[in-house]
C-alpha cells in the first residue's frame, strides 16, 4: 500500500478508536461488545501501521494472556479460606456448605474448573460475583469507567504540565529557570500522591486550616463522590479534578524530567543547527523539530503509567470515594470473591498488554526509521 | 567546473557583499580562553567564490558560524566587524538575524544525515523556510519544494518529497541539504565541508551542483574544506587558515602558482597526484595542530615547519603583502588552472619570515638539515 494512503487510513482508524472509547463511556454498551470492537479496530489499525510486525506482536500477546489467566486462576484457587463459609457465615452446617460448593463448582477438579472458567471468558462470560450477586463483566465495566477516566485525565494533565516545562527546561538547561522548574517538580515527585490528595482536599474543598477563626484555604471543589460523565458533564469534571490532579503531579515530574534530558540531547544534534540556519523562530524549532525526536522515552513511560493506572489507583480512589477498579478488586479480595477477583485481574492484565502493544505501534508513527527497518525486513 | 561566467559578472558590482574585519571568536573553556578565530579579515564580492582551507581545528567552521552569528549564546564571545551588504551583522538582534538566515545567508553542513531531521518528511524540511520567510501556504510551499528538489537533481521528486532522510543515499541527502539552503534564494551560501562525509564519486557531483546553482543565482559562495584539491578549480580566491589565523590569502591561480606560506606548501604536497607512482607514499604534515588553549609565542606553524628558524619561534610574523614585482615561480604549477589573476582581488598576503621559493627559505631548509632538525626529505624530526 502507498505510504500516503496508509497514513490516511491510519488516521481514520485512530479516530475510530477514540470514538469507540467515547461511545463506550457515554452509552455503556455491554462490556464484551466494547472490548470486541476495540480489539477489531486495534487489529485493523495495527495492520495498517505495519502488517507483519503487528501480526507478530499480536500473535505474541495471545500466549501471554493464556499464561496470565492460568496464573491468576491458580493463585485464587490456592488462597486459604472457603468462599462458601464466607457466603453462609460461621453458623453454616456441613450440608449447607456442600450445597453451596456444588453450586459454585468448587467440588470439581482444578483443571476442570479452569477449563470451565476459560471457556466462559472466551464467550464474554466472566461469571457471577459471589458477594455482589451480579455479572462480573458488568461490575468491572461499571468500575472500569471511573478508573479509565481518572487515568486519562491525570495523564493528560501530567503531559500538559510536562511537555511545555520539559521543553523549556531543556532549552534553558543550566539556567535559573531550569533549576526552578526542576526543583518544583522534584518536590511533586517526592510527595506521595495520597499526601497530595489530602492536601488538595484540605485546601481546596474543606476550607483549609483555621487560624484564629480565619480559614486559610478554599471551598471551591467537591472532596468526594463520583458523578458519571453522562449524568452531568460539569459536575463530573468538578469531581474528577482533585483525584486526577493528585495522581497527575507525580507523573508530570517524571515525564518532565525525561523529556528535559532527551531535549537537551536532541538540541545538540546537527539538524537543530540546520533548522536555526534556516531562520526558524526558536518556538518552531523546539516544537516542530526537537520535540518529536525527543519523545521516544517519554512514550514508553507514558505507556507504562497508563498501563499501571488501569489497575486503579487504590488509595486515591479510596480518599475520594470513587467506585473504581481498585476498590472493586479490593472488595473482592477481602470477601474471598474469587470469581470477581480473577475476572478483574484478567481484564486489567489484558488491557495492560493491549496498552503496551499500542504504545509500541505508536513508536512506528513517531519514528519513521523503525518503519523503514520493518520494510527492510519484509523485502 | 566551468568558471567562464565569473569574469563578466565580476565587473558588475565592485562593492563587497561581505566584509569581515578583525573577527575574533573566543570560547570560554574551563581551562581558559580559547581564541578559535583570531583577527580574521577578508571580503567577498557579489557572485564571487571564496575557498577556506585548513586542517580540523583551524577555526574555519567557527569563523563561518561567527559570520552567520550561529554560535551558542553562552560561553562564546565574538568581536570585530562583519558587514553583509552594508548591514552590521554583529549588532543585529535575534529577530533581525532570523530574517537574515535563509533569504540572505544560508549554510550547507558537513554531515548530511545528521543535518536532516530524521522524523520529518523531506518536502516539509525543504519548504519550511519558505513557509516562515515568505508566508507561503502549505500547498504553495510543497510545490516550491518540488521545484527545488528537481533543481538539485533529485530523481523522482514526486516520490522523494514524502520520504524521510533515512530512505535516501548520502549524496541525495546532501542534495536535500543544498535544496534547503537554496530555498529562500540566499545571496551568500556558506558550504562547510559539504563533501567530506561523501563518497569520492559523489563529491564532484555535489561540488558541480553547488557551482551551477551559484552561477545561476549569482550567489556568493564560501567553500570551506580541508582539501586544497577541492577548491583548486572552483574558487576565485583562497584563504588558508591555521590556528584561527589567516596564514595565506591569494587569488586561486596565484596561490597555486606562487604559494608563499610553508603550511600551504605542505597542504599542497599532501594531495595525491595522478602523476605519482601508484604506491608512492603520500607526504604528510608531521606533528599535530597546536593546542589552542596553549599557543606557542611565535609562528603557530613553526614546530611543524621545515623552514623554521629561531626567529619563527620567538616572534609571530605579520600578514604581509607579496611585492608586485616578486618573481613568479613555476615549479608547482601542475594544477592546470593557469587563468589570469582576478583583477579585483589581486592581493596576495602571507604570514612567514622565510616564504617558500625565496633563497632565504632554501638557506633555512639547508640549515635545518645540517642541525638535524629536519630530514633530507623535509620531515620535521625534532620540533623545537
Amino acid at each position: 500500500m502507498k505510504q500516503a494512503v496508509r497514513d490516511q487510513l491510519g488516521r481514520i482508524v485512530a479516530v475510530a478508536l477514540l470514538a469507540t472509547i467515547a461511545w463506550a463511556w457515554f452509552w455503556r454498551p455491554p462490556f464484551s461488545w466494547t472490548f470486541g470492537v476495540l480489539v477489531v479496530i486495534g487489529t485493523v489499525g495495527a495492520g495498517i501501521a505495519d502488517g507483519r510486525y503487528a501480526l507478530r506482536r499480536i500473535a505474541g500477546v495471545i500466549p501471554v494472556l493464556v499464561g496470565v489467566s492460568f496464573v491468576v486462576f491458580a493463585l485464587m484457587a490456592s488462597l486459604p479460606g472457603d468462599p462458601a463459609i464466607n457466603i453462609l457465615g460461621p453458623a453454616a452446617t456441613a450440608d449447607q456448605i456442600a450445597i453451596v460448593r456444588t453450586e459454585l463448582g468448587l467440588d470439581e477438579p482444578f483443571f476442570n474448573r479452569y477449563g470451565n472458567w476459560l471457556g466462559g471468558v472466551l464467550t464474554g462470560d466472566l461469571g457471577t460475583s459471589i458477594v455482589l450477586r451480579e455479572d462480573v463483566a458488568d461490575g468491572i465495566s461499571r468500575s472500569m469507567t471511573p478508573t479509565l477516566q481518572i487515568m486519562a485525565y491525570s495523564v493528560v494533565i501530567a503531559l500538559g504540565f510536562a511537555i511545555p516545562l520539559g521543553i523549556w527546561a531543556g532549552y534553558r538547561q543550566g539556567t535559573k529557570t531550569d533549576g526552578t522548574i526542576n526543583n518544583v517538580m522534584l518536590g511533586f515527585l517526592a510527595t506521595p500522591n495520597f499526601v497530595l490528595a489530602v492536601m488538595l482536599v484540605l485546601f481546596l474543598s474543606i476550607g483549609g486550616l483555621s487560624v484564629a477563626g480565619n480559614e486559610i484555604g478554599f471551598r471551591v471543589l467537591p472532596a468526594a463522590r463520583y458523578v458519571p460523565l453522562g449524568e452531568d458533564v460539569v459536575l463530573h469534571f468538578k469531581h474528577m479534578l482533585l483525584p486526577s490532579l493528585a495522581l497527575a503531579m507525580g507523573q508530570a515530574a517524571v515525564f518532565m524530567r525525561l523529556l528535559r534530558s532527551d531535549m537537551i540531547a536532541t538540541l545538540r544534534l546537527p539538524f537543530i543547527d540546520l533548522a536555526r540556519s534556516k531562520g526558524l523562530p526558536t518556538r518552531r524549532i523546539l516544537w516542530r523539530h526537537a520535540l518529536r525526536p525527543s519523545s521516544f522515552t517519554l512514550l514508553t513511560v507514558v505507556g507504562l503509567t497508563v498501563g499501571l493506572l488501569i489497575g486503579g489507583a487504590l488509595i486515591v480512589e479510596f480518599i475520594f470515594t470513587i467506585p473504581g477498579v481498585g476498590a472493586y478488586i479490593f472488595l473482592g479480595v477481602t470477601q474471598r470473591d474469587f470469581i470477581a477477583v480473577q475476572g478483574g485481574v484478567l481484564v486489567i492484565s489484558t488491557l495492560y498488554i493491549v496498552v503496551l502493544t499500542m504504545s509500541d505501534f505508536l513508536y512506528l508513527s513517531l519514528d519513521p526509521r523503525l518503519r523503514g527497518r520493518e520494510v527492510g525486513a519484509r523485502a | 567546473m566551468s568558471d567562464a561566467s565569473t569574469p563578466d559578472l565580476a565587473g558588475l558590482d565592485d562593492a563587497p557583499l561581505l566584509d569581515v574585519a578583525d573577527l575574533r571568536t573566543t570560547f570560554h573553556t574551563p581551562v581558559g580562553p580559547l581564541v578559535a578565530v583570531d583577527g580574521v579579515e577578508w571580503s567577498l564580492r557579489r557572485g564571487a567564490r571564496l575557498g577556506v582551507v585548513g586542517e580540523s581545528g583551524s577555526g574555519k567552521s567557527v569563523m563561518s558560524r561567527s559570520i552567520m552569528r550561529l554560535l551558542p549564546k553562552s560561553k562564546v564571545t565574538s568581536t570585530g566587524e562583519v558587514s553583509f551588504d552594508g548591514v552590521d551583522m554583529m549588532s543585529l538582534g535575534r529577530r533581525d538575524l532570523l530574517e537574515m538566515w535563509g533569504p540572505q545567508l544560508a549554510m550547507v553542513f558537513q554531515d548530511p544525515l545528521g543535518s536532516l531531521n530524521p522524523v520529518m518528511k523531506i518536502g516539509k524540511q525543504v519548504g519550511e523556510g519558505l513557509r516562515v520567510h515568505r508566508d507561503l501556504s502549505a500547498r504553495a510551499a510543497r510545490s516550491a519544494a518540488l521545484d527545488l528538489l528537481e533543481e538539485v537533481g533529485i530523481p523522482e521528486p514526486h516520490r522523494r518529497i514524502d520520504e524521510y532522510p533515512h530512505q535516501l543515499s548520502g549524496g541525495m541527502r546532501q542534495r536535500i541539504v543544498i535544496a534547503i539552503a537554496l530555498a529562500c534564494s540566499p545571496r551568500l551560501l556558506i558550504a562547510d565541508e559539504p563533501t567530506t562525509a561523501l563518497d569520492v564519486t559523489v563529491q564532484a557531483q555535489i561540488l558541480d551542483l553547488l557551482e551551477a546553482q551559484r552561477a545561476e543565482r549569482n550567489m556568493s559562495l564560501v567553500l570551506i574544506t580541508h582539501d586544497l584539491g577541492i577548491v583548486a578549480g572552483r574558487t576565485d580566491e583562497i584563504i588558508v587558515m591555521y590556528a584561527g589565523r589567516i596564514v595565506e590569502r591569494a587569488p586561486t591561480s596565484t596561490l597555486f602558482s606562487d604559494m608563499r606560506m610553508p603550511y600551504t606548501e605542505a597542504l599542497f604536497r599532501s594531495i595525491p597526484k595522478v602523476t605519482d607512482d601508484s604506491h608512492a607514499r603520500l607526504e604528510i604534515i608531521g606533528g599535530q595542530p597546536p593546542q589552542m588553549t596553549d599557543l606557542p609565542p611565535g609562528c603557530k606553524f613553526a614546530p611543524r615547519c621545515k623552514y623554521a628558524q629561531d626567529l619563527c619561534f620567538a616572534e609571530e610574523p605579520a600578514l604581509i603583502e607579496v611585492p608586485k614585482a616578486a618573481p613568479a615561480r613555476s615549479s608547482i604549477t601542475d594544477s592546470g588552472d593557469d587563468g589570469e589573476p582576478d583583477p579585483a582581488t589581486g592581493v596576495h598576503l602571507y604570514r612567514c619570515f622565510y616564504p617558500v621559493g625565496t633563497p632565504e627559505a632554501a638557506e633555512a631548509f639547508e640549515r635545518n638539515i645540517a642541525s638535524g632538525r629536519v630530514s633530507e626529505a623535509g620531515v620535521v624530526i625534532n620540533p623545537t
